[in-house]
């Protein structure tokens, strides 16, 4: 085959790849100036974007949120997997697209306050706004259930003791590693911290005694109930799953320690959309609120939960009652890493 | 009830006409998404997941199974017959799969390929019935250290592949190697980054591994009509060719059980997959071989030596998911969920509560090798029908579905451009020499090793060497290592001289 001969079939196959996707280019062009026209919202499908990986305790959580956020809206709701960068990803993608209400995030919070508080996120806190909180799951300290350790007194003595010799899992870059860091710094402990990508490579960790403890949600980390023990729960109120554990703020008291709030840094599994929707489509905010948070009295959705066994974390409460909370928390999320 | 009951209870239980559907379904779906570049077993998983909601446990578990095993199986039709592994397991397929069909011997790579991974892929499930009540234990104890050794162990097929110069071999590793130390480190810190939120976690390794490996083909492939001469084809693509692989497979019963057992233990280890053991058990392959240096030409022991292995990764996998609730891989940690949504809770309790259950599952898994096989033969025996396809149609349609893998992955535009760039590397690579295969194992292995031994050095601090001195598994597996190092000096030094003489 000659040289011409070579640039020329070259650019025939080019030709035909060009051929054949544009079908595929000019697909979502024609999706959007159809949506424009209507006022019945939705017209088209909602994109549900999960922030995290497929199969995580996010994504599941989602896409069972999804089935029923189809029925309540009668349209269908497509589930995507935008992982990156803690939601980070997730989020800068959808402040690109129109504010229409045709994309919601499914993320984290604290974590989406941390992304523009630590990693210089492309964008502020303002410019989204939580629709509604799903479930709030709190921070865990997990040791193994032979552990020489009965209580939590038992554990931070142990590591006084012997300092550098004990050890904890975390998710890094994560905020569950902020929050470990946090705890251990508010108590003057020297503990090595290791770090994992996924929850389910903290309890390998754990389980295979290459640590001594990890530090890991409650809901989530239900499937090594039985190989563990709690020493500590954040939140305000004991856990019906890890009845041993004890509550934060007890825990802390004889160090002097009193977080921030009761369930400092817990994981607020939450539905984002971008501030503008509000202020441009309130009727659409408002839907597609009242779709989501009509599922804390849905007898099908309720009853699914408990199944499940987290019937006591499932929220589907309006983001605004948790304005708050969460200012307070990305405060104090602040102070601590800036000393 | 003792655990021979509770196996006949299981395996009664999946005779019913839905299940086996089902069995067939998953098989079916999960070879298409496995021959399909970029879209690896754990997006099939997760993307059938949801079809799996309304079925009863049994039938949603055995679905997914059927679809996570089903995957390794389609990836190989795609890896032998295009250069292009349908998942990253399917890596070391291609090293000899491929140079054989060029050959013209498709059918007959096809049809070793099927064979062992059916033998791989049974015997591990045997495997699993029989001891899923005794091993994990073992699993557990591969600490950071431990899996910093593996991933090193899997470093050095970097000096095994192919037969480029050794020094433009190490190059192109080196350059995977630095390329996987992007992104974030297990100290919470982001790394060479550039700025760029989307390397965050690091560079992804589907687009590198398919703009190294299939946009860097599809630029050679530019050059001709046809992937193989036309006349070369024609004899040997068909049933009988596969046929004949089938029955050569055989001919390696030392190969096949030892990557079958390397396939089993890797599958056992949390985290570390398919992609590891199939690696892992080729340079072994390579390394105890006679002519080592026909591999990567179309040696026949090269595709049995990955297949068996990948495939039997998953009864190892399944054995660590289902009693420990830990993933060994992407893929079970999908099935993991799938557990959860069904208000199963994975863990010993599972065996012991659930025994019919787990012994369904198995027994499913099982008898589905028998549809996977015909299964995968049919479809390889029309697939194979692309090769004669003229490459302004092959080499664009490709060209798509690569972009869309790339994307699919985090749905994001930078992985697409990427693995265009990636592409553009690699057929740079190709045209000097280099290998543009070392540098996705080095990406692939290089994350791993850096992760891990930065984790030793969070563990042990300034006592890190205590880590591999005084842990019999690491002990062992420096040995290995330091062996298989000594080996290949030894062969440099003396292998070398000896050619002069002669």
């Amino acid at each position: 085959m000659s040289f011409v001969d070579r640039i020329a079939h070259g650019t025939r196959c080019l030709v035909s790849a060009a051929l054949l996707a544009m079908p595929l280019a000019a697909a979502p062009v024609f999706a959007t100036s159809s949506a424009q026209a209507a006022d019945d919202f939705p017209s088209r499908p909602v994109n549900l974007v999960v922030s995290y990986g497929a199969g995580g305790g996010t994504d599941r959580q989602a896409r069972m949120m999804a089935g029923f956020l189809e029925k309540k809206l009668g349209s269908s709701v497509v589930v995507q997997n935008m992982p990156g960068a803690g939601g980070q990803v997730a989020i800068t993608a959808m402040l690109r697209d129109e504010a229409d209400g045709y994309t919601i995030v499914a993320t984290n919070e604290p974590d989406i306050s941390m992304t523009v508080a630590l990693r210089n996120a492309p964008y502020a806190r303002e410019d989204v706004e939580v629709l509604a909180v799903d479930i709030v799951d709190p921070r865990l300290l997990l040791v193994l259930k032979d552990a020489p350790y009965e209580s939590f007194d038992d554990f931070i003595k142990a590591a006084k003791e012997n300092p550098g010799e004990l050890s904890v899992a975390v998710n890094s870059g994560a905020v569950q590693e902020q929050f470990a860091k946090w705890l251990f710094k508010a108590l003057d402990v020297d503990i090595n911290f290791v770090g994992y990508k996924s929850g389910g490579e903290t309890t390998a960790a754990l389980l295979g005694g290459h640590v001594t403890s990890l530090v890991g949600d409650d809901f989530a980390r239900f499937d090594v109930r039985d190989q563990t023990k709690a020493l500590m729960i954040g939140s305000a109120t004991a856990s019906p799953r890890w009845p041993e554990a004890e509550v934060m703020v007890d825990a802390l008291k004889p160090y002097g320690v009193t977080p921030p709030t009761p369930d400092f840094l817990a994981r607020h599994m939450v539905y984002m959309v971008p501030s503008a929707l509000h202020e441009n489509y309130p009727e659409r905010f408002q839907k597609l609120q009242d779709a989501i948070t009509s599922l804390a009295t849905d007898p099908e959705y309720q009853k699914l939960i408990k199944d499940q066994g987290a019937g006591d974390l499932t929220k589907m409460a309006p983001g605004s009652e948790y304005r708050d909370a969460f200012q307070k928390s990305l405060e104090a999320l602040k102070a601590t890493t800036a000393n | 009830m003792d655990a021979l009951q509770q196996i006949a209870t299981g395996a009664l239980s999946i005779l019913s006409f839905e299940t086996i559907f089902w069995i067939i379904l998953g098989s079916f779906l999960g070879m298409i998404v496995g021959a399909i570049p970029g879209l690896s077993s754990g997006m099939a998983v997760a993307l059938l997941l949801p079809l799996t909601y309304t079925l009863t446990p049994l039938n949603a578990l055995i679905f997914l199974t059927c679809v996570y095993v089903a995957v390794t199986y389609g990836g190989s039709l795609s890896a032998i017959l295009l250069n292009t592994p349908g998942a990253p397991e399917n890596a070391a397929t291609a090293f000899d799969g491929y140079p054989m069909a060029r050959e013209g011997k498709a059918g007959e790579a096809l049809g070793l390929a099927i064979a062992a991974s059916a033998l791989g892929g049974s015997i591990s499930y045997l495997f699993l019935m029989g001891g899923i009540g005794y091993v994990a234990d073992i699993a557990l104890s591969f600490g950071p250290a431990e899996l910093f050794l593996l991933a090193l162990l899997g470093v050095l097929i970097l000096s095994a592949v192919g037969t480029a110069d050794p020094v433009k071999a190490l190059i192109s590793g080196a350059i995977g190697l630095l390329i996987g130390t992007i992104g974030l480190v297990p100290t919470g810190e982001s790394r060479a980054i550039f700025g760029s939120l989307y390397l965050v976690e690091g560079v992804q390794i589907v687009p590198v591994l398919i703009g190294m490996l299939v946009i860097t083909e599809l630029l050679l492939m530019i050059d001709q009509d046809y992937i193989v001469d036309q006349d070369k084809m024609a004899g040997n693509r068909g049933v009988a060719g596969i046929f004949r692989g089938f029955r050569r497979a055989l001919d390696y019963p030392v190969n096949l059980c030892r990557s079958t057992v390397i396939g089993i233990v890797i599958g056992l280890i949390p985290a570390t997959g398919a992609t590891l053991a199939a690696l892992a058990s080729y340079t072994i392959a390579r390394r105890t071989s006679k002519n080592p240096e026909s591999f990567g030409k179309g040696n026949p022991q090269g595709i049995v030596a990955a297949e068996s292995a990948n495939n039997a990764c998953s009864g190892g996998a399944l054995m660590t998911t289902l009693t420990l609730g830990v993933p060994g891989s992407v893929a079970t940690a999908v099935l993991l969920g799938a557990l959860t949504i069904h208000g199963l809770r994975p863990g010993p309790a599972l065996v012991q509560q659930q025994g019919p259950l787990v012994y369904g599952l198995i027994s499913a898994a099982i008898l589905s090798q028998v549809f996977m096989v015909t299964i995968a033969g049919g479809l390889g025996h029309a697939f194979s029908g692309s090769l004669a396809i003229h490459t302004r149609i092959l080499v664009p349609l490709l060209m798509i579905f690569s972009l869309l893998g790339s994307y699919a992955g985090r749905n994001v535009s930078f992985d697409a451009y990427l693995m265009i760039g990636f592409g553009l590397l690699g057929y740079l690579m190709k045209k000097y020499g280099y290998l543009p295969v070392a540098v996705v194992m080095g990406v692939m292995l290089g994350s791993i090793a850096d992760n891990e031994l930065v984790r030793v050095l969070q563990l042990f601090r300034s006592h890190w060497y205590r880590a591999f001195f005084e842990r019999p598994i690491a002990f062992v597996l420096m040995v290995v290592l330091v062996s298989i190092l000594a080996r290949a000096l030894y062969q440099g030094l003396f292998g070398r001289r000896k050619k002069p003489a002669e």
